[in-house]
């Protein structure tokens, strides 16, 4: 269980965590596929580079930033005592 | 007495049940396989498909029967977290979600991936702001959520009166969608297929509530990811020699992307803001596969983007259905899973898409009108597709295909066994079942514990207020199925207004409920007239008028004017009180006992009722 006084440095440490998971991936989501365009000139496995990152390349940025954030988060909680009694 | 709060844990036999469900649906296919060979009718075959698979789904949804109201509301929260993502993926796609973005994107191309980058960010989203707190916090819906949470009964019926929306939207879209899928596989059609689509869920959720939808969900979601991966891998095979057609279907794009460039298919330029999406029904090919902003503008696909990601992560079925899991920390997880199963299923809609296209422009186009190849004329017959207008030969852009049926199509253009075919359209209505059981099985907890039961809930007895959930989710199905029956519209246009819906009213509110203690209980409320009230405007100036935005862009206005809302009126108001600003911190923490089990044990001992 936390302890009282754990509970705001808790708490900044996960607002920290958040937003730099959160930031970076929502540029990303707006700026890639403005520029899918000009990359599309390009070749990666066959596909044109600008519909290859604006498909499988955000999914796969989505899929690491989601795990990346679950395991953070998670040690977040265990620094902090504020995981689950199990 | 100590109070222990230890999470309930998940059923070890669950995998051998799913296993036995995975065991029973192959037979079905394999003997439907041999039955076809051996000459049994279409038509038999079909039914046998359809009946075979929702019985399956109706019988899982009735043997997860309780008789317990926290197992009713919750599923006792014993759902892993991958059983969860698998029914999170299935209900945040809908089967009118990938039925259209899987023919959008064969028609449009590049432009039709807003809805599926929108989908994958709006659960990323969803689990980094919204999602592990509202478990933490254990209410079964989003409307008691705020209601405990501001410790006031107004902003409870406002958030219910709001979430019934997009909730209904998605009910009568997936119900539209269902009957059309069961209209390829049976004889029935209109009104015979909505009574039989209602009465199948219904007899899914009614018996267990979110028990049973929890487990035929993720039974349906599977049934999904079957009959989607396995015919794309059969196409991918077919087509580029591997079975991983996700990967491998770049060269296949770029002999489409010059087939396209040899045969002068249009090359359109979108404005900025505009957004044409392709209509139900049947469409022709609008531009070239790949290139981009050809039919929405490129501010337009970054609106639309954010606009799905916001009414994704704000959306009542998804978020109550994501607290289901025994922790915190599988709520975060069992999202992970929907993200990652939510790119496995948009990566094989545009391999999917890729081969369709390649099809079309090496082996349909430059055919003779009078005598097409033999898979164009079976899609013909079939309603699916038809040939306008009718030149000497068949130009790309002179076939025309149905938006919802290009998926179905795609086993028929192959020359795969007709078997195949119906096991496509299983998934699509096992998709539409599932999303639409979802927004139902919450429609009826809103009505009953939020509407009827709110003033006193915790006092009404166990069978009372399980009796109140099952009539108001009969009730409401019915509702929604005349609904779905009398209303006329696009399946996929629903889906968006929707999702436009809790983006613009509840995703502002429930982001600021959790990060910002301060928000109060008028800000609250004034955050949720003013989303809804510039959404309805944003919606109709759309929609009736034609000014303004797409009705699909509406958060982008609308979800700023709630924010504001709410931070002016909360700044207005009194600080929130000691007993409601406890509740935030604790809410923030992912230990302990939940504050909607603590909230409701401490009103029992209060009142003398025991615990």
């Amino acid at each position: 269980m936390i302890e009282r006084k754990e509970r705001k440095p808790y708490w900044r440490h996960t607002k920290w965590q958040m937003l730099t998971s959160l930031l970076p991936f929502l540029l990303t989501l707006i700026v890639l596929p403005l520029y899918a365009d000009q990359l599309n000139a390009r070749k990666f496995l066959g596909f044109p580079l600008g519909y290859f990152l604006a498909c499988h390349g955000m999914l796969l940025i989505a899929i690491v930033t989601v795990f990346s954030f679950i395991n953070r988060q998670d040690a977040i909680d265990h620094w902090h005592g504020a995981q689950e009694d199990l | 007495m100590p109070h222990r709060h230890t999470p309930a844990l998940a059923n070890p036999l669950i995998g051998i049940y799913f296993g036995i469900f995975g065991a029973s649906l192959g037979a079905i296919v394999v003997l439907l396989l041999i039955f076809e060979q051996l000459g049994v009718t279409d038509r038999a075959l079909k039914a046998a498909m359809a009946f075979g698979s929702t019985a399956l789904f109706a019988a899982i949804g009735a043997g997860a029967y309780t008789g317990r109201m926290r197992e009713f509301v919750n599923a006792g929260r014993r759902v892993p977290a991958f059983y969860n993502g698998l029914s999170l993926t299935v209900a945040a796609f809908g089967g009118a979600g990938l039925t259209g973005f899987a023919g959008a994107m064969f028609l449009v191309g590049f432009d039709m991936l807003f809805l599926g980058l929108g989908i994958v960010a709006g659960l990323t989203v969803m689990v980094m702001l919204i999602a592990p707190f509202l478990r933490k916090f254990g209410a079964p819906t989003v409307p008691s959520y705020l209601g405990l949470r501001f410790d006031s009964g107004p902003v409870r019926l406002a958030a219910a009166s709001v979430a019934v929306v997009p909730l209904m939207l998605v009910l009568m879209a997936e119900i539209k969608l269902a009957v059309l899928a069961l209209a390829w596989l049976t004889p029935m059609s209109g009104g015979s297929a909505t009574v039989f689509v209602v009465g199948v869920i219904v007899a899914t959720i009614v018996p267990g509530g979110i028990r049973s939808l929890s487990w035929s969900s993720a039974a349906q979601a599977l049934t999904l990811l079957v009959a989607v991966v396995v015919p794309a891998a059969i196409a991918a095979v077919i087509e580029t020699n591997l079975p991983f057609g996700q990967l491998s279907h770049g060269p296949v794009m770029r002999a489409v992307a010059r087939a396209e460039a040899a045969q002068d298919i249009p090359l359109p330029i979108a404005g900025l803001l505009t957004f044409d999406l392709p209509g139900s029904g049947l469409q022709v090919i609008t531009g070239r596969y790949g290139t981009t902003f050809g039919t929405i503008g490129p501010l337009a696909f970054v609106l639309a983007t954010l606009s799905v990601l916001v009414g994704i992560a704000g959306s009542p079925g998804l978020l109550a259905r994501s607290v289901t899991t025994p922790t915190v920390f599988d709520t975060r997880k069992s999202i992970g899973w929907a993200v990652v199963l939510v790119a496995l299923l948009i990566t094989t809609f545009s391999a999917i898409a890729v081969f369709q296209r390649h099809y079309l422009m090496t082996e349909i186009a430059g055919q003779p009108t009078g005598s097409p190849p033999r898979a164009v004329q079976l899609l013909i017959e079939l309603g699916h597709a038809a040939i306008e207008p009718r030149q000497a030969k068949i130009a790309p852009t002179s076939l025309l295909i149905e938006r919802d049926a290009t998926l179905v199509a795609m086993p028929v253009l192959l020359g795969l066994p007709r078997v195949v075919t119906s096991l496509v359209a299983v998934g699509i209505l096992a998709a539409a079942l599932a999303a639409a059981a979802t927004s139902l099985a919450q429609l009826g907890l809103i009505l009953a514990e939020d509407v009827i039961n709110a003033p006193g809930g915790w006092r009404a007895s166990d069978l009372q207020r399980l009796m109140t959930c099952r009539a108001s989710i009969a009730l409401l199905a019915i509702a929604a199925g005349v609904a779905a029956a009398l209303a006329s519209g696009d399946p996929l246009v629903l889906v968006l207004h929707a999702l436009a819906f809790s983006g613009s009213t509840l995703f502002p509110v429930l982001v600021l409920s959790i990060w910002w203690k301060r928000l109060s209980a008028l800000g609250a409320l004034a955050g949720l007239a003013a989303g809804f009230g510039a959404a309805v405007a944003a919606v109709t100036a759309a929609d009736v008028a034609g000014v303004g935005l797409p009705a699909v862009l509406a958060p982008v206005a609308a979800a700023p004017c709630a924010v504001a809302a709410a931070m002016i009126v909360s700044s207005l108001s009194p600080v929130p009180g000691r007993h409601v600003l406890e509740i935030v911190r604790d809410m923030r923490i992912p230990g302990g006992e939940t504050v909607h089990d603590r909230e409701l044990r401490q009103a029992r001992q209060r009142s003398g009722l025991g615990t």
